[in-house]
């Protein structure tokens, strides 16, 4: 009986899913590869975990409200470019990475009054600025400003460089910014307040929750947390890249639904959006370690998608059907 | 009482919508401990006034004061503020949350986090306090219909109110918790704690209220003391404001002959939920009226007659045949249609001109060649247009420029393209003026007489009177017995109505 | 009275799409030489008629509110797979061609099967599809040797009637013939309905779920045939093909005037919305204006449009 209750209490996690299939590979990777405890291969692991979960982070928040956001890419690249520019023209690097961030932020306030208050659909407003943004990117990368953007101060590149208690820097940085987000989505009512909208809208107006505000400050967590993905990007490579976040929106979203999210809204938590990253990342890793062609990831991954959302759909439906609602 | 001993009045508030009125001039003071009772029809405006006072809309007119307050900003946040708690007509929970995060969705005071133990020790205590079989950590999406009702009502409850404003709370509650509700109201009631309630079922509201105000149209008709004297029959003359001797619903004469064949029969409906064993028959060129209260499983049943919800068991036969798969398109066939008692979610197309709206169905009759030809399209919507005297600048017009009774015409109308058999009809004549509604409910008449079976769900019984040949009527998901043309009366459908089920064996016995 | 009864009232928003692919039009034919040359004219017109294909299916979608975001991996896989069939399999290449169309719209159709039947959120469904697809595109093009493509394969895109390059016939015929059919037409006039309120289209006897299956399959079909032209066209498979072109094609439709809501757009608007992305790329290329601002442009004009539409809609909805 007891056993039972944990068990659903477990079960009613939106991540559990994600986290179960993250533990499987980590313990078929662990058993099956030598190399995968390697401290070369950990700190790879790292370093591409570390800023892709903090952009599903920020998606994963809009998630929960039942909205997403396809421009983090860009953001993603323009702020590390931004950051990269800022810093060969010898600003502190402190005020260099706020500045980065800020125009990262910006920009999801952009998308965010787009969204909030000029009433457009999440996925018009985000297409758009992905675009705008990706094309800012490409001009820069490609001018001859793009030659400069290298040799970075030390004290930067020590956020993917060097280690602390055996992690980077950014990784504790990620780590850090999960769980402040976590522990207020799960203990907060500033935290609930995604819940509630992302569950029923108009109920959440007629409530008096303020929709518009949290849906513009989503937003902007969202651009926010792409800005410091881009940045721990550049950090960890030494260098800006014309390609840097390209096309990554897709990986974050998957990532975020496997993790436990629902574009439908209202479900999901930051550990998911950390397992559902972790989860794609591993992946990633078991087809190299295991020299299996990793071209398959892309099948498995979309198969893997498409059986989360069926299988979530067809729960659904059994349930509204017991309830005798349709 | 003094001036002390008001919790909210109302003075002299209106609204608009457009040119539409929905509130008059309304006045009306709520003592402290009062449970105070808001009656009318469908569209008397008692939820227009819910809105105002809990801050969903502002009032166009009037002042709305809440414990010597006057509400000067209208914002569910402010009204919340003033001690006024809410529970809405349409059910509105997260069902993505679990129970006790529905019950307590608010702050306390300026807290940031959320006191998740205590939460939840009080919400447990909350439900005992209604003998309810819930867990507080259980996610709502989880629960029956009517748990998640209840979990509505006890998040107005738990709202430490002095205000509470309940719209048609009980429509999806069955008799026990109904009556917990009932108790818990009248222990708030004792606490000062003043209460208005709006319910269908008169019958309720004479039990429970101590003073009843009647909407009608909009405007404010009275309040009424619950005495001794209060009748039922009182209230419903004042709701509908017509003596029903004088009515201008003249009772129906039934013209069916016993000989008559069978259009359309039912047999053992069941649904998973609400609806048990249901069968009936209708001869060809009848009305059968059919009626519960809200809640008995009426809507249901109509929704699933059209295969628009599922069912788990049962068959309809249509004119000696039977049905092999009842889904829309196939009734349509069959020459089956369905009149829908929500025009803007299922019904027409708002979006669309009315010219597209009316020839939905019969679109594939509309063509010359195999393409669609404008000028059958204009013929066949002018035709309706003019049988129907509809009010239109012009068929290209979207439906939202019709009035109400327009609308309902218009919907008829493309119900009536396919020229059907037999007509599933629900709420013919809701919300909508008192002259569109008598010339909808002669033009049903006729069409029964040409030769259409109908069914008519209604919840507005004079209008089943006027129609019926006979009535059919819905208790707790079961067929409770059929009357016959010549003894339909209010008195006689709403003894089977509202009785339970033991007491109906008895009434049977007896009658 | 009847006559009044029949007036029709114009209205603005409805011509957006058109008004602004005039005016581009005409911007660049008047500050430049060369846009108006019938070469430059042919060559937009020839790109434009290849990514046309992929668009049919993904208008009728967008009409019913539904998306396939699996049109570009599609596009993108078709090729490769007709590739594979014929240049590593040897098969004949109207076999081949058969073959992944029919394959493609196999796959399509299941994709609807399962939005439908268990009633999911399109955009979720496909988003899985896409990735899928696209994984079997890149194991794919990994699986035979890359070279360019025999002259046979490579002639597809390369055949004329007449003067003509024969997609450019294609598409003004198809768009003539579709224009019609989506006005005209029972089966195609009921996206429409479907697009506006599919529950009530339900209650009215429209076979909602079927049309929106074929919708699917056709959307994976008509982009699978839009890959292998496309593919012909640069006469060598690569894994860059449709890249992004579900986001173009959305621009596409949105800036014709379909509503991502659905129970907008038409086959000419999505075609308008299309010519109009390929006329900026065209003009500001004359321009030697960076090719990246184009993008830069591109969503600027995307946000624009719906900006526009919305607030024309509620001042309509005022009125």
């Amino acid at each position: 009986m007891k056993l039972k209750m944990v068990a659903q209490k477990v079960k009613s996690f939106d991540c559990f899913f994600s986290f179960l299939v993250c533990v499987f590979f980590f313990v078929c990777l662990a058993v099956g590869s030598p190399y995968f405890f390697n401290q070369q291969n950990i700190l790879s692991l790292q370093a591409s975990i570390a800023p892709n979960t903090m952009l599903a982070v920020g998606m994963m928040l809009l998630i929960i409200m039942g909205m997403f956001d396809l421009s983090v890419g860009s953001i993603m690249g323009f702020s590390g470019i931004f950051c990269a520019y800022l810093l060969t023209r010898n600003l502190p690097v402190i005020v260099a990475v706020l500045i980065a961030l800020a125009a990262g932020a910006a920009i999801g306030a952009l998308n965010g009054i787009l969204v909030a208050y000029a009433g457009i659909s999440p996925l018009i407003v985000t297409i758009g600025t992905q675009f705008i943004f990706r094309g800012l990117c490409e001009l820069i990368m490609t001018s001859e400003l793009a030659v400069s953007l290298t040799g970075f101060p030390a004290s930067f590149l020590e956020f993917g460089n060097t280690r602390f208690l055996g992690l980077y820097p950014m990784t504790w940085i990620m780590l850090l910014v999960v769980i402040i987000f976590q522990v207020i989505l799960m203990k907060t009512y500033f935290g609930k307040w995604f819940y509630y909208i992302g569950g029923n809208k108009s109920s959440a107006t007629t409530m008096g929750f303020p929709v518009k505000g949290m849906t513009f400050l989503a937003f902007t967590i969202s651009g926010l947390m792409s800005a410091l993905g881009g940045v721990m990007s550049v950090a960890r490579s030494q260098a800006a890249s014309r390609y840097l976040g390209n096309g990554i929106q897709v990986d974050i979203l998957i990532a975020c639904v496997v993790g436990g999210g629902s574009l439908l809204g209202g479900k999901g938590g930051v550990a998911g959006a950390l397992t559902g990253t972790i989860f794609l990342i591993l992946l990633d890793n078991a087809f190299n370690l295991f020299g299996i062609n990793s071209l398959f990831k892309g099948v498995v991954i979309g198969g893997i998608l498409m059986l989360v959302v069926a299988v979530d759909g067809i729960v659904a439906l059994r349930r509204m059907k017991a309830q005798g609602k349709i | 009482m003094s001036e002390k001993d008001i919790a909210l009045e109302i003075r002299n508030v209106a609204k608009n919508y457009g040119n539409i009125k929905a509130l008059r001039d309304i006045s009306l003071t709520v003592h402290k401990g009062e449970i105070h009772a808001l009656l009318g029809e469908n569209g008397a405006g008692k939820s227009t006034l819910i809105k105002i006072i809990s801050g969903e809309i502002s009032s166009t007119e009037g002042t709305v004061v809440v414990n010597g307050k006057k509400l000067t900003t209208f914002h569910p946040t402010v009204s919340r503020s003033m001690g006024v708690a809410v529970v809405h007509q349409e059910l509105s929970v997260f069902e993505n949350m679990t129970v006790y995060e529905n019950i307590f969705p608010y702050t306390e005071g300026k807290k940031a986090f959320v006191p998740k133990k205590k939460l939840i020790q009080e919400a447990q205590k909350s439900i005992e306090r209604f003998g309810l079989n819930i867990s507080p950590t259980e996610k709502v999406s989880n629960l029956t219909a009517s748990a998640q009702q209840m979990v509505e009502i006890l998040r107005a409850l738990s709202e430490n109110a002095n205000i509470i404003l309940l719209d048609e709370p009980t429509s999806g509650l069955n008799a026990k918790e109904t009556e917990a509700l009932m108790r818990i109201l009248r222990q708030l009631r004792e606490e000062g704690i003043s209460i208005i309630y709006i319910s269908h079922r008169i019958a309720e509201i004479v039990q429970i209220s101590d003073c009843v105000s009647v909407l009608r149209d909009g405007c404010y008709m009275g309040t009424f003391v619950n005495d001794e004297s209060l009748t039922e029959h009182m209230l419903i003359s004042h709701m509908v404001g017509r003596d029903f001797e004088k009515s201008i619903y003249a009772k129906k004469v039934s013209a069916i002959k016993d000989d008559t064949p069978v259009a359309f029969e039912v047999q053992g409906f069941t649904s998973k939920k609400g609806i048990e064993d249901v069968s009936f028959s209708v001869r060809k060129g009848e009305i059968l009226g059919v009626v519960g209260l809200e809640g008995s499983g009426t809507a249901e049943l109509s929704r699933m007659l059209f295969g628009l919800q599922s069912r788990e068991k049962g068959e309809i036969y249509f004119e000696g045949n039977k049905i092999p798969h009842i889904n829309p398109t196939e009734m349509i066939r069959h020459g089956i249609m369905y009149l829908s008692n929500n025009r803007k979610d299922m019904g027409l197309y708002f979006n669309m001109s009315i010219m597209d709206n009316v020839v939905t169905p019969s679109l594939n009759s509309m063509t010359s060649g195999g393409l669609l030809s404008e000028h059958k399209m204009q013929d066949h919507t002018l035709e309706f247009v003019n049988e129907f005297s509809i009010v239109l600048d012009s068929i290209y017009d979207k439906p939202g420029s019709m009035s109400g009774g327009n609308q309902q015409k218009a919907m008829l109308s493309v119900c009536l393209g396919v020229h059907p058999k037999v007509m599933i009809i629900n709420e013919p004549t809701r919300g909508i003026d008192v002259g569109a509604k008598l010339e909808i409910l002669q033009f049903l008449d006729k069409l029964a007489k040409e030769g259409c079976t109908i069914l008519c769900f209604s919840s507005d019984l004079p209008e089943i009177i006027t129609l019926s040949d006979r009535v059919l009527i819905m208790n707790s998901g079961k067929n409770a017995g059929i009357i016959e043309c010549d003894e339909i009366s209010e008195t006689s459908i709403m003894h089977l109505a509202v009785m339970d089920m033991k007491e109906r064996a008895a009434w049977n016995e007896n009658s | 009275m009847e006559r009044k009864q029949l007036k029709r009232h114009i209205k603005w928003s409805d011509y957006t799409g058109i008004i602004l692919v005039v005016l581009v039009f005409m911007l660049f034919a008047l500050t430049t030489d060369t846009f108006l040359s019938s070469s430059n004219i042919y060559s937009i017109l020839y790109g434009v008629s290849i990514q046309f294909f992929a668009v049919i299916g993904f208008t009728f979608l967008i009409i019913m509110g539904e998306i396939d975001l699996a049109v570009g991996s599609t596009y993108c896989l078709s090729g490769i797979f007709v590739g594979y069939l014929y240049a590593a399999e040897g098969w004949p290449l109207w076999l081949a061609i058969v073959v992944v169309l029919a394959a493609c719209g196999m796959f399509g159709y299941a994709v609807g099967v399962l939005v439908t039947r268990f009633r999911l959120n399109s955009m979720m469904v496909t988003l899985g599809s896409m990735s899928f697809v696209a994984g079997v595109a890149a194991v794919m093009f990994n699986s035979f040797v890359q070279t360019t493509y025999s002259q046979q394969y490579r002639a597809i895109a390369k055949w004329k009637i007449g003067q003509i390059h024969w997609t450019i016939i294609g598409m003004i015929l198809i768009t003539i013939i579709l224009e019609i059919c989506l006005k005209r037409v029972p089966v195609f006039r009921k996206m429409y309905y479907i697009g506006n309120n599919g529950e009530t289209s339900l209650l009215y006897g429209i076979k909602v779920d079927r049309i929106k299956r074929i919708a699917f399959m056709l959307s994976a079909l008509t982009a699978a045939l839009g890959g292998i032209i496309s593919t012909s066209r640069i006469s060598y498979s690569s894994l860059a093909t449709g890249e992004g072109l579900e986001f173009s094609l959305i621009t596409a439709c949105v800036v014709g005037g379909a509503s991502l809501d659905g129970g907008r757009g038409s086959i000419l608007r999505s075609l308008l919305g299309m010519l109009l992305l390929a006329m900026l790329t065209n003009g500001l290329s004359i321009y030697r204006i960076d090719p990246f601002i184009q993008n830069i442009v591109t969503g600027a004009i995307l946000i624009l449009a719906v900006f526009v539409d919305v607030r024309l809609d509620k001042k309509g909805a005022r009125a």
